[in-house]
This record gives structure tokens, C-alpha cells and sequence, in this order.
């Protein structure tokens, strides 16, 4: 008689890290703000976060030493462009209640927001006829 | 012909421009704000664009190797003629335009640099302490750029 063992079968994902979870959320409550048209994790890639294979680009979250994280975020603005630094307290905004909500409020440290890139539709500004 | 009002006297001075790619920094209790360079170049090329006027933005040879550039997804015309110097509260703006004739071009030069100051002010924050416009050329109506013909072959 044998007795049969379960097998060690399909590894599941393993949750999210508080940090990853920052990060998403934050990248998250950016796109959603008016005015913010994407992210961009930069040219050296210096604005990403890992989240269990995937790449959250545009969003750098960093441990400190009191165990909340710092965000920094790079954006891509729409046109017309709102002001940059109204803009920037706008997406703060959001962060800090998304954190709040997710109970990560109290692992939220400062937000930096770095302007990239100005995206507008395809045809404005071109030259003339 | 050119059309250049202020000096650059400041930046000899050091008022204006650091060459780190980013300025309009603005510090907050809840984190720092950032600007490039590259949001400065564009806006200030897109305000001049908007100005009546104004057919293109560049020399010659900065147009024509935008043109190669843009067929080849690198390029971006609203930058090409427009250079900046950013520093923490400041901005100049260099722009190469070329104007369509029978325009007025202090006219014209004075409008761009109004539209300029003010949407890189609104937008920005930062104070922009000069705007120098170079007319490069004049576009009569009916004149193709050679770009302009190859792309509809």
C-alpha cells in the first residue's frame, strides 16, 4: 500500500512586497492624475521598481532607514500643460490618500516628481501650410 | 538677420543655466519637484510655434537633418531651432525661426517672445530673463522643402 503525496505542483505567486505595493500604487494614482499623460523610467532606467517579474516604470521606490519609502516618480506631461508644480502637489495628493486607503500611509515617505517629457496629439505645433 | 534683444551678460554671470539636464527644482515638505530641460525646450518650441507668423523653427541644416531624423522615429521638429538654459528659478530661451514673408519681423520676434515668456512662466514656474530670436530664413508661400518632396514620393 502506498500512500500518495500531493505534488509539489505550481509555486504561487508570492505577495506583492510593501515596497512594490507603494510603488504600484503611486504609478497608479499618477496616471490617473489630469494633466499627467505617462511614465518614463528615464534613460538609464533609474525610475523602475520590480514587482515579482514585472517592471514598474516611472516609479522609484527606496527603503530609508525608519522603514518607509521613499517615492520618486518621472512623468510625462499632456498638452496643453497645467502648471508643473500645482501639478506636482495634485499627484502628491493622490498618492498620500491611495496610501491611505491601502494602509500604506504610514510607510509613505517624501514624493519626488520629476517632469520628463511634454506629450501632445500628433499635428499641434507643427509648421504651417 | 536677427533680431537679439537681450545680452547674454547674465549667463557670463552665472545666473542662468547649469548644465545638469534639470532645473525648476522646487522643494516641498512632502518631496521635490523637478523639471528637465527637454519640458523647457518643448514648451518654449511649441509656444513659438503658436505664434502667427512663424512657418518653421531651425536653421537650414538643423532642419534638414530634423527631417532625416524625424523619418527615422529619433527626431522631434518641436525642439529643433530651440536651445535653453535652465538653472534653479531661471530660464533663457535661444530660438532660430524662420517667418513668412511679407510678416513684420520685430513684430513677429516681439509676439514670440511674449508667447514664449508666458506659456514657459505659466507652465514652469521658472522666470524666464531672455528670449533671443534669430530669423534664419523667409518662407514664401508655394516654396516645397526638399523633405517636404521626398516624403510624398
Amino acid at each position: 500500500m502506498s500512500t500518495a503525496r500531493p505534488g509539489p505542483g505550481p509555486t504561487p505567486l508570492a505577495a506583492p512586497s510593501r515596497r512594490a505595493q507603494l510603488a504600484r500604487l503611486a504609478r497608479e494614482a499618477a496616471l490617473a492624475t489630469v494633466g499627467v499623460a505617462g511614465a518614463s523610467a528615464g534613460p538609464q532606467g533609474r525610475f523602475a521598481t520590480g514587482d515579482r517579474g514585472e517592471v514598474l516604470a516611472g516609479v522609484l521606490a527606496t527603503a530609508r532607514r525608519d522603514a518607509a519609502f521613499d517615492l520618486e516618480l518621472n512623468l510625462i506631461v499632456s498638452w496643453p500643460a497645467p502648471p508643473l508644480h500645482s501639478l506636482a502637489e495634485a499627484v502628491r495628493e493622490r498618492v498620500v490618500t491611495a496610501a491611505g486607503r491601502a494602509g500604506l500611509g504610514d510607510v509613505l515617505g517624501p514624493i519626488g516628481i520629476s517632469f520628463a517629457d511634454v506629450l501632445e496629439p500628433a499635428g499641434l505645433g507643427g509648421p504651417g501650410p | 538677420m536677427a533680431d537679439q534683444r537681450a545680452s547674454s551678460a547674465q549667463r557670463a554671470a552665472g545666473q542662468v543655466g547649469s548644465p545638469s539636464g534639470e532645473g525648476g527644482a522646487l522643494e516641498s515638505s512632502r518631496g521635490s519637484t523637478a523639471i528637465s530641460d527637454a519640458v523647457v525646450t518643448k514648451v518654449a518650441g511649441i509656444a513659438a510655434r503658436e505664434v502667427g507668423g512663424v512657418h518653421n523653427l531651425g536653421g537650414g541644416v538643423a532642419r534638414a537633418f530634423g527631417g532625416m531624423t524625424q523619418r527615422v522615429g529619433i527626431g522631434d521638429e518641436r525642439t529643433q531651432g530651440v536651445s535653453v538654459e535652465v538653472g534653479e528659478r531661471e530660464a533663457a530661451v535661444d530660438l532660430t525661426v524662420v517667418i513668412e514673408y511679407g510678416e513684420s519681423i520685430p513684430q513677429v520676434a516681439e509676439a514670440v517672445r511674449s508667447n514664449v515668456i508666458s506659456r514657459v512662466e505659466g507652465i514652469t514656474g521658472l522666470s524666464v530673463t531672455e528670449v533671443n530670436v534669430a530669423v534664419n530664413d523667409l518662407y514664401f508661400p508655394g516654396d516645397e522643402e526638399p523633405a517636404d518632396a521626398v516624403t510624398t514620393v
